[in-house]
C-alpha cells in the first residue's frame, strides 16, 4: 500500500488502480440512483383500471334536447347532449364565417373546461356555456366564443342504437381526430355515449372575433 | 464527589435538596445555575468564566445560535425579526397541525364530516383549526416580508447569495405547504382550488406525455379523488415539512456562518464586517436576545389567538362536488397574482413563467455586479424592484373578486343574494325574522329591520343590473338607467323574493327574476327562479358577525 502511494506522488497525474476503482464504484452508485428515481416515478403513477373513469351511458331519445335548444346535462357521465342544426340558426347555434358546411346532428360534450379543468355551466339567458373560473365562453356545440380556453370543448363518441339496445345504426364520424355531430337515423331508439372514448377539441378562431365583441 | 446521602449528613436535608436542585438546573441549562439565571435576569455582570456562554458551547438547543449579536441588529430595523417569526410560524403550524391530525382522516368519505366534528364537537376544535389556518396565512405573509426586506437592505449580496437561494426555496415550500393544506377539508373551495392548480401543472411547457404523467401523479387518478386527497395529505404533513426543515437548517447555518448583515450604512462599500463584532458593540444572547425573541413570539401568539377567537373564521364551504363548480370561485389571496396573470396571458406562458421567475430570483445575486449595499448606490435595482412590486400588486388586484368573471345579470343578482357558497345579507337574516310571503325589492317590512335591509340590498342589486326603456322607472326607489345597445343589463325586469316554510324549521328562499324581450314581447329574455334553503339552526347570522364576511 505504501508503495502505491509513493508511486502516485512520483507519477503526478497518473491514475492509480484504487482511484479508478473508486470512480467505477461512484459511477455505479449514480446509475443506481438514477434507476431508483425512474422506478420511483413508475411507482407513483396511480393504478386504475382502464375505463374506471367513464363507461357507456345509454340515453333515450326523450333525453335528447330539441334542435338548437338548451343542452341536456348528464352529471353521471360528465357530459352534455346537444342537438344541433345550423340550417335553423338561432342565438344558441349558428354557422360562423369560417365554417363552410352546416353543422347538423347530435354530439356529446365533455363537461370540463379546456382551460383549467373547472366545470362550466350553461347560462340560459346568455345562450352559451360559461365557465365560472376564468370566464371562457362556448357556443352550444362547444366551439370557443371567448378565451382564455385554448380550444374547443372535448367530445365523446356517440352511437345511435336501435330498439334492441345493441344494434349500432350510426356513430360519431371522426374527422381530423375529432368527433363530429351526426344526424340520427330514422329508427334510432337509444343514444349510447362512450365516455371512455374522448377526443380533444381543435383550436379554432374565437367566435367573438367574427362578431367583433371580444372583451 | 460526595453522594446525596453524604450531603444530607453534612448540611441537613433542606440545604442538601437546595444544592441538588441547583446542580440539576445547571445540568439542564448546560452551565447556568439558579444564581447565574437570576443574575442574568437582574442584568448583573456575569461572573468569570462567563456562565452565559456555556449553553451555546455545551448545550444542544443553543449550539446553533450565536452567543452574541452586533448591537446594530438588535433593534426592529433592519431585520424586523421576520426570520425569527418565520421560524416560529413553522413551529406553530406543526403544533396546531398535529392536534388537527388527531381528528382527521384523509378520505373523501369522511374528511368533510371530520371537519364538522372538529368545528362543532371537539373542545376548542374550531379555535385549533382557526389558529392553524390563520397561522398558515400569517406564515406566508411573514416569509414574503422577510424576503422583501432582505432584498431591500441588500442582504442577499455577496457573500450571502446561497442563503438567499435557500430562502427562495423556503418561500416556495411555504406557499406549497399553505396551498397543499387547502385540499384537506374536501369542501368546494378545496376541490376547485386544487383542480385549477393541477390543471395548471398540465399546461406546463413540456411534452404532453410528461405533463399528463405529472398530472396523474399529483392527482392520484384520472380525476381528483381518494388517491389525490391521500397524496396531498402526505405531501402536506410529511414531505413538505421535512424538506422545509432540512432547508431551514441549511439556511440558518449560512445565516450564522456569515453573521447577520449589518444595516447598509454601517459598512464600508464592498466590505462585510458582520463577523467582526467589537467587544463594546456586542449584545449577548443570554439574556437580552433570548428575552427579546420570547417577547416577539408572545406578541405574535397573542395576535394569532385573538384573531382566531374573535376576528377571523377559517372558511368551510359545502362538501366537494366534482360535477359543480360554484360561480365566482377565487384563488387564495397569496396566489391571487397568478389568477390575474391567467386572465392576461395564455396558461402555458403563465405556467412556464412562474418557475423561470423563481430561477431568475435564485441566480440573481450571483450575476449582480453592484457591490454596495447602500440605498443610494442601488437606485436602478431598487427602482426595478419597486416596479416589480407594483406589477405584483396590479396582478393581485386583477385576481381579486372585484375583477371577476361576470355572468348574466339575473344570475349575478341571484348569486349575490343567495350565493352557492358563503353568506349574504339575505342568508344572514335571523330565522325568526324570515316571515313567509312574497316581497318586492326595496319593500319596507314593518318591525322587521333584517328583512327590510335584505330587500334594500335586493333593490340595489337589481338596479345595478337593470335598465329601462321608459325613463323614470324605479326599482325600490332607485331610478334605472336607460337601456343601450349591447349593455349587459335586464330591460325593465320584474323581481320578487319569496319565503316559504318547506318543512318545520326549513325555509325555502326563492329569488324570481323575469324580463321580456323588448323586440319580441312574447318571449322572456330573462327568466330565473333561484332557490336556496335556510335551516333555523344554520349559523349564518353568527358567521356574518365576523369581519371577513360581507353581509
Amino acid at each position: 500500500m505504501a508503495d502505491v502511494a509513493v508511486d502516485a506522488s512520483v507519477a503526478g497525474n497518473g491514475i492509480t488502480r484504487r482511484e479508478f476503482l473508486y470512480y467505477i464504484w461512484g459511477a455505479s452508485m449514480v446509475l443506481l440512483t438514477a434507476q431508483a428515481a425512474g422506478v420511483l416515478i413508475w411507482f407513483l403513477i396511480p393504478r386504475f383500471r382502464e375505463g374506471e373513469f367513464g363507461g357507456n351511458f345509454l340515453k333515450t331519445l326523450a333525453d335528447l334536447p330539441d334542435v338548437n335548444a338548451a343542452p341536456a346535462n348528464f352529471a353521471d357521465g360528465r357530459f352534455w347532449l346537444v342537438n344541433l342544426d345550423t340550417n335553423q340558426p338561432n342565438a344558441r347555434m349558428y354557422q360562423a364565417p369560417d365554417e363552410p358546411e352546416p353543422i347538423v346532428g347530435v354530439a356529446a360534450i365533455y363537461k370540463v373546461c379546456t382551460h383549467l379543468g373547472c366545470i362550466y355551466a350553461w347560462t340560459n339567458s346568455n345562450d352559451r356555456f360559461e365557465c365560472p373560473c376564468h370566464g371562457s365562453k362556448y357556443r352550444l356545440d362547444g366551439r370557443r366564443i371567448e378565451s382564455p380556453a385554448p380550444r374547443t370543448l372535448d367530445r365523446f363518441k356517440v352511437y345511435a342504437v336501435a330498439e334492441d339496445k345493441t344494434t349500432v345504426l350510426a356513430e360519431s364520424p371522426l374527422v381530423d381526430n375529432f368527433y363530429q355531430p351526426f344526424p340520427l337515423p330514422a329508427d334510432t331508439a337509444f343514444i349510447r355515449v362512450d365516455t371512455g372514448d374522448r377526443k380533444q377539441g381543435p383550436s379554432m378562431p374565437l367566435l367573438c372575433d367574427f362578431a367583433g365583441n371580444c372583451p | 464527589m460526595a453522594t446525596f446521602i453524604d450531603q444530607i449528613r453534612e448540611m441537613g436535608v433542606k440545604q442538601a435538596v437546595i444544592t441538588k436542585s441547583d446542580e440539576a438546573v445547571e445540568r439542564l441549562t448546560a452551565g447556568m445555575n439558579v444564581g447565574d439565571i437570576r443574575a442574568a435576569l437582574r442584568g448583573d455582570e456575569p461572573r468569570r468564566p462567563n456562565p452565559r456562554l456555556r449553553p451555546h458551547a455545551d448545550g444542544f438547543w443553543l449550539h446553533i445560535r450565536p452567543s452574541f449579536y452586533h448591537n446594530e441588529i438588535t433593534r426592529v430595523y433592519p431585520t424586523f425579526h421576520l426570520g425569527w417569526l418565520s421560524t416560529f410560524m413553522f413551529v406553530w403550524e406543526t403544533i396546531t397541525g398535529i392536534f388537527l391530525m388527531i381528528f382527521y382522516t384523509p378520505s373523501p368519505l369522511i374528511a368533510y364530516s371530520n371537519m364538522w366534528n372538529i368545528l362543532s364537537n371537539v373542545p376548542l376544535g374550531q379555535l385549533m383549526r382557526n389558529m392553524h389556518r390563520l397561522g398558515a396565512e400569517v406564515m406566508v405573509l411573514v416569509v414574503a416580508l422577510h424576503m422583501l426586506r432582505t432584498f431591500i437592505t441588500g442582504s442577499y449580496k455577496k457573500p450571502r447569495q446561497f442563503t438567499w437561494a435557500t430562502g427562495m426555496i423556503l418561500l416556495v415550500l411555504t406557499l406549497l405547504l399553505s396551498f397543499s393544506g387547502y385540499l384537506l377539508p374536501w369542501d368546494q373551495l378545496a376541490y376547485w382550488a386544487l383542480t385549477v392548480f393541477l390543471s395548471g401543472a398540465e399546461a406546463a411547457p413540456a411534452p404532453a406525455v410528461v405533463n399528463q404523467n405529472i398530472l396523474l401523479i399529483l392527482q392520484g387518478g384520472p380525476s381528483l379523488g381518494a388517491g389525490g386527497l391521500l397524496r396531498w395529505y402526505l405531501l402536506h404533513v410529511l414531505l413538505m415539512p421535512l424538506l422545509l426543515g432540512i432547508f431551514f437548517f441549511v439556511h440558518y447555518y449560512k445565516v450564522v456562518l456569515h453573521g447577520f448583515s449589518l444595516p447598509p450604512g454601517r459598512e464600508e462599500i464592498g466590505e462585510d464586517t458582520a463577523k467582526r463584532v467589537p467587544k463594546n458593540e456586542r449584545t449577548y444572547f443570554i439574556p437580552d436576545i433570548l428575552t427579546s425573541e420570547v417577547m416577539w413570539v408572545s406578541l405574535l401568539s397573542l395576535f394569532l389567538v385573538a384573531g382566531a377567537l374573535w376576528f377571523w373564521d377559517a372558511p368551510l364551504e359545502h362538501h366537494a362536488d366534482p360535477v359543480v363548480t360554484p360561480l365566482h370561485v377565487v384563488a387564495p389571496w397569496y396566489l391571487s397574482w397568478s389568477q390575474g396573470w391567467l386572465k392576461l396571458a395564455d396558461k402555458t406562458l403563465v405556467v412556464g413563467f412562474i418557475p423561470a421567475l423563481m430561477v431568475a430570483f435564485i441566480v440573481m445575486p450571483y450575476f449582480e455586479v453592484g457591490k454596495s449595499r447602500r440605498y443610494a448606490d442601488r437606485r436602478v435595482g431598487l427602482s426595478i424592484s419597486m416596479l416589480f412590486i407594483a406589477f405584483m400588486l396590479v396582478s393581485n388586484w386583477m385576481g381579486t373578486p372585484r375583477f371577476r368573471v361576470q355572468s348574466s345579470p339575473d344570475l349575478e343578482v341571484a348569486t349575490k343574494l343567495l350565493p352557492q357558497e358563503g353568506v349574504s345579507p339575505i342568508l344572514g337574516i335571523p330565522p325568526d325574522y324570515l316571515w313567509e310571503g312574497e316581497y318586492l325589492p326595496g319593500e319596507p317590512v314593518p318591525d322587521n329591520p333584517h328583512l327590510t335591509y335584505g330587500l334594500e340590498v335586493f333593490a340595489d342589486q337589481m338596479a345595478r343590473h337593470s335598465c329601462t326603456n321608459y325613463p323614470g322607472t324605479t326599482i325600490g326607489g332607485i331610478t334605472l338607467v336607460a337601456c343601450q345597445d349591447g349593455d349587459n343589463r335586464m330591460p325593465d325586469p320584474y323581481a320578487t323574493f319569496s319565503i316559504v316554510e318547506a318543512q318545520q324549521d326549513l325555509m325555502r328562499l326563492t329569488v324570481h327574476i323575469e324580463a321580456l324581450d323588448p323586440e319580441n314581447p312574447d318571449e322572456y329574455l330573462y327568466s330565473l327562479d333561484w332557490v336556496s334553503y335556510r335551516h333555523a339552526d344554520s349559523n349564518y347570522e353568527e358567521e356574518c358577525s365576523f369581519i371577513n364576511k360581507s353581509c
